[in-house]
């Protein structure tokens, strides 16, 4: 695969990672608004890797909150275990 | 419901070939404290608990859960893949082959077949998140071991991963466990 996706892929884990452990957090801390302003930064920011990648043509959700860029994505870009 | 990602929770790589390490590490994927029993386990304690805390937390851990199964099985896919029928006879995993070939199997690294008997689901709030919380160390412990049975750093990276997500579960855990037991005249 190529570096950009790549790279957007590699943003996307640790961002994506910082959201869950927020969400854990706020599970056991629903008051911590602190945490949950950060979460909310953290999430905006997703949703413009999730955009990225898009526009580089690998489609990471299929049909969840945009159609795919293109059929062939889904089924023809590398599933995980064929990464790496 | 739920949304599937087409990516990992954490990369895998396997810089190495090695059958032995696939068969140790199939019990983190159907083995009594493997990602599968881990998720199920969350999964099905959710409905009874009540408190409003545990729910969200069960059902967010089983989730992670799976993402973790999804990176147990690809290490264990990535190290059967290029293996010859006589090398996984080496590694004790003959009959295996001969029953399943590379298919990943819910099983524990004898070959025992995964039961929802490994859930230990008691009915009771203190005593599954007693359950929930052993099942998070003896995870730890598991992947402790692992990591000391390759020399793949690569794949120890991934392992850490593993890991470390174990204790912030057993953390989140225990800070519900202890509200619970402080609301609780016992
Ligand atoms: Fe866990």
């Amino acid at each position: 695969m190529e570096e950009t996706k790549l790279r957007i892929i590699d943003h996307l884990q640790k961002n994506g990672q910082a959201i869950i452990d927020a969400r854990l957090w706020l599970d056991t801390h629903p008051n911590h608004l602190k945490v949950l302003q950060e979460a909310q930064e953290l999430v905006r920011r997703q949703r413009l890797l999730y955009r990225s990648l898009q526009q580089e043509g690998f489609t990471l959700q299929n049909f969840s909150d945009h159609p795919p860029s293109t059929t062939s994505s889904w089924l023809f870009d590398p599933w995980p275990w064929e990464m790496g | 419901m739920w949304i599937y990602e087409k990516r990992l929770q954490y990369p895998v790589c396997i810089n190495k070939k090695d059958v032995t390490m696939a068969r140790y590490l199939i019990t983190q994927y159907g083995g009594p404290d493997g990602e599968l029993a881990a998720s199920l386990r969350y999964m099905t304690q959710r409905y009874t608990i009540e408190d409003r805390s545990a729910i969200a937390l069960l059902t967010d851990i089983a989730t992670e859960e799976l993402a973790h199964l999804e990176m147990i099985a690809t290490m264990v896919y990535k190290l059967l893949e290029d293996a010859t029928p006589k090398e996984l006879e080496s590694a004790g995993l003959g009959t295996y082959f001969v029953d399943h070939g590379r298919d990943l199997v819910y099983t524990n690294g004898d070959g025992i077949p995964f039961t929802s008997a490994y859930l230990a689901s008691k009915g009771d709030p203190i005593a599954n998140l007693y359950e929930d919380i052993a099942a998070e160390e003896k995870a730890r412990a598991v992947y402790e071991k692992l990591i000391l049975m390759t020399d793949d750093t690569a794949l120890q990276d991934s392992l850490r991963f593993l890991r470390e997500r174990e204790i912030i579960h057993s953390q989140r855990f225990r800070e519900v466990l202890e509200r619970l037991k402080d609301n609780t005249t016992r």
